[in-house]
């Protein structure tokens, strides 16, 4: 199928949206665009940059306005995100735009399966590459309306909850993972975020107009206010000495990466248990695109025991094999679990120091669904 | 002893990995010492390797490099992995193991497994019954990668590794850029690690007719359940049946499905593999292909040392079947044997070639 314009208002990353506009006689140059900035669509792509980036969700109020404004609101956003330079910004903006298609889609489901069927397809093939092909089929009592290559499938699921969406807790048939609609609308999101993230940053604006530039230095000044820096680690383990799984979490942390579910879990309790406070571990965490302080907040006490009682403790070794985690080396040795590696390996600079690093006692395990 | 007259002999017939130019190989050495990052561009050129350093076993890497000699792992420009997947018999604790292993002191005394004596290296010891073991878990596997997967049985190869575990080969274009994690996925599928019981619970809750309509685990699972209890399992029946310990049940059920690999081989991306073909330096048998899974006897088909007598003297040794006859048990002896017998004994620090 192709996408009509009801639609491309919602696909507005897509280069279909682009030559809507210029069919219905929009130019999309610079001096154009700045000519019409007291057009309303100006003011709501410069709301839906602010909001995307600070709030992590747009506005429904967009979803009232004719399909070529709200592209082009997008296409303002766009560009001041683009011009703060910042990464994290972008990728803020490109998660926020993939849920709120997302959210649209959801909408499609509600009221007409068959329609969303047909968009979902169509989605997942010209934007994705992947083919979600429709089904029916009845497996026991499910009924699966779609399915995805399990290659495509395990590409879109890997920073989500593996109690869900692990492949062990999916029906996969002939290469095939069976999904109900809704789970093929929420797959799509970090797809469409990548998407989003890398038409954002290949935007090239050399020298951005001034109210562009105005709007993005507000909006960069924002952003660096609200996130700390790096956490700098407050106990007296320094980074070198954790065992390798942690460092390569971090390492990706800091790349960017939208962490699977089980590694958020895995450097949380470390780091609880490590004796890092509350607050620093939630700052560690707000390196994250889709980083939600009071998410966050809420599990990382939870681990802590701050709620409910119990401390978690680090998950042994054999489990984050199993979950991919481990990267172990030569300087593992023999051990069962991460936090043992602080035991085995002498502190480095200051000697003997290990104040902070002893694991205390057995404790209850959560599974990291909960995080 | 007799790897120089093996490989002279093989030469020419070496299974060669594919795109060998964008592999890394590694060799044990028989001084123990391992040479890594080596790079060949033909298959000649790594024959050549072999005949001249006649190594004590021989590897190479699963993935594909733009650089695979370069010995900085994050600058050989990973290109893409085989699928490989690794089941140590082992793992699969045969009731065998606790029969033939043992424990051998340097005092020259010998002890049985339970008794875990301080400071003494174990023997790991290969029999039938081993075999069968890992045999059988390569079957739950190829059904998993075919029937679940979608894996065609031709980008599949089997092999017996040489000592006590079988390595399946996947060799399919669509999966070679998996990283870590979707490997890891694959694994956790293949072994039931993280399944959630409600999942497979959901799948019962249906008629008989209902049950007909499964695939994936749930129908294995159901299957089990069906020939345990003689009944279609659906989760009324069970419940009646199992007085309400569905749960149990179906844990018990996905503890004779799951299919036991290790899980490191198959994550591990800059992981170097046995190449088959070559000896193991466990044994001194080869990594033998099984092209038959179910007929193939690689006790006998992967000796590859010749028959020639060797002249040995033995501390200890169990009963031991290899290439089609049985050999001991031997305790505190010299005597002569084949030459494959001689070295598989020798390999595993329990004989000594008397010239």
């Amino acid at each position: 199928m192709s996408f009509g314009a009801e639609e491309l208002g919602d696909l507005p990353f897509i280069q279909e949206a682009g030559e809507l506009l210029i069919r219905k006689g929009y130019g999309l140059s610079m001096d154009e665009l700045v000519e019409n900035w007291s057009e309303p669509f100006v003011a709501a792509g410069v709301k839906r940059a602010r909001d995307a980036v600070m709030e992590g969700h747009v506005d429904g109020s967009l979803n009232g306005m004719a399909p070529e404004q709200r592209i082009l609101s997008f296409v303002v956003a766009a560009l001041v995100v683009r011009a703060t330079g910042n990464q994290y910004a972008i990728k803020r903006f490109a998660l926020a735009e993939a849920k709120r298609l997302e959210e649209r889609v959801f909408q499609r489901i509600r009221s007409n399966r068959y329609d969303a069927a047909v968009l979902l397809s169509a989605i997942y093939s010209r934007i994705l590459g992947m083919s979600l092909e429709r089904v029916d089929r009845t497996i026991g009592p499910e009924r699966f309306e779609v399915d995805l290559g399990l290659r495509d499938y395990l590409s879109l699921s890997s920073s989500l909850d593996a109690s869900k969406w692990g492949i062990v807790n999916r029906v996969v048939v002939g290469g095939r993972v069976y999904m109900k609609l809704e789970d093929a609308a929420r797959l799509l999101r970090s797809g469409i975020a990548d998407r989003i993230e890398r038409r954002v940053s290949s935007m090239e604006i050399p020298s951005p107009p001034a109210p562009i530039a105005e709007a993005a230095a507000k909006l960069s000044e924002e952003v660096v206010k609200t996130r700390p820096p790096p956490a700098a680690a407050a106990v007296s383990v320094s980074r070198e000495q954790y065992p390798p799984c942690i460092r390569s979490i971090l390492k990706r942390l800091e790349a960017g990466e939208n962490l699977p579910h089980s590694a958020r879990f895995l450097l949380a309790t470390f780091m609880v248990n490590i004796g890092m406070p509350t607050d620093d571990v939630i700052a560690l965490f707000s390196r994250s695109p889709d980083f939600n302080e009071r998410v966050t907040r809420y599990q990382v006490e939870h681990i802590a025991g701050l709620r409910g009682g119990k401390r978690y403790s680090v998950p042994a070794c054999p489990k984050l094999v199993a979950q991919g985690l481990c990267a172990r080396d030569d300087t593992c040795d023999d051990i069962r679990n991460p936090i043992s590696y602080l035991r085995r390996r002498p502190a480095g600079a200051g000697g003997g120091g290990n104040g902070g690093t002893r694991p205390g006692r057995r404790r209850d395990r959560i599974s990291e669904d909960e995080l | 002893m007799s790897y120089r007259e093996y490989y002279y002999r093989a030469a020419s017939s070496m299974w060669i990995p594919r795109r060998l130019e964008a592999r890394e190989v590694g060799f044990l050495t028989f001084d123990g010492g391992h040479r890594r990052h080596l790079r060949f561009s033909s298959p000649g050129e790594l024959i050549a390797e072999i005949l001249r350093e006649i190594p004590w076993g021989v590897f190479y890497s699963v993935s594909l490099y733009e650089d695979p000699g370069n010995p900085e792992m994050e600058r050989k420009g990973w290109m893409g992995a085989d699928l490989v997947f690794d089941i140590d018999v082992k793992d699969l604790h045969p009731a065998c193991i606790e029969e033939h292993d043992f424990y051998i002191c340097n005092d020259g005394s010998v002890h049985r497994l339970a008794e875990r004596p301080m400071g003494c290296r174990r023997v790991d010891w290969v029999c039938p019954m081993c075999v069968e073991a890992g045999r059988k878990e390569v079957l739950k596997l190829l059904d998993v990668l075919q029937r679940d997967m979608g894996i065609r049985p031709d980008a599949i190869s089997v092999y017996f590794s040489g000592h006590r575990g079988f390595h399946v080969h996947v060799e399919d274009e669509n999966l070679m850029d998996m990283g870590r994690e979707a490997r890891a996925q694959i694994v956790d599928y293949l072994m039931l690690n993280s399944y959630n019981i409600e999942f497979l619970e959901g799948f019962l809750r249906t008629t008989e007719d209902g049950l007909e309509t499964l695939a994936g685990w749930p129908w294995r699972i159901a299957e089990v359940l069906r020939q345990r209890y003689g009944v279609p399992p659906t989760l009324r029946a069970l419940e009646a049946l199992t007085k309400g310990e569905v749960e149990t049940a179906i844990s018990s059920a996905v503890r004779d499905v799951a299919v036991h690999v290790d899980p490191q081989v198959t994550m591990d991306l800059s992981r170097i593999f046995r190449m088959p073909t070559s000896l193991n330096e466990k044994t001194g048998m080869m990594k033998q292909r099984c092209a038959d899974v179910v007929a193939c006897d690689p006790l006998k088909d992967a000796v590859a040392i010749g028959d020639y007598p060797v002249k040995v003297e033995i501390s200890y040794a169990p009963k031991l079947q290899i290439g089609g006859y049985i050999y001991g048990p031997y305790k505190r002896t010299a005597l002569k044997l084949p030459a494959f017998v001689a070295a598989f004994l020798v390999s595993k620090g329990v004989a000594k070639v008397i010239k």
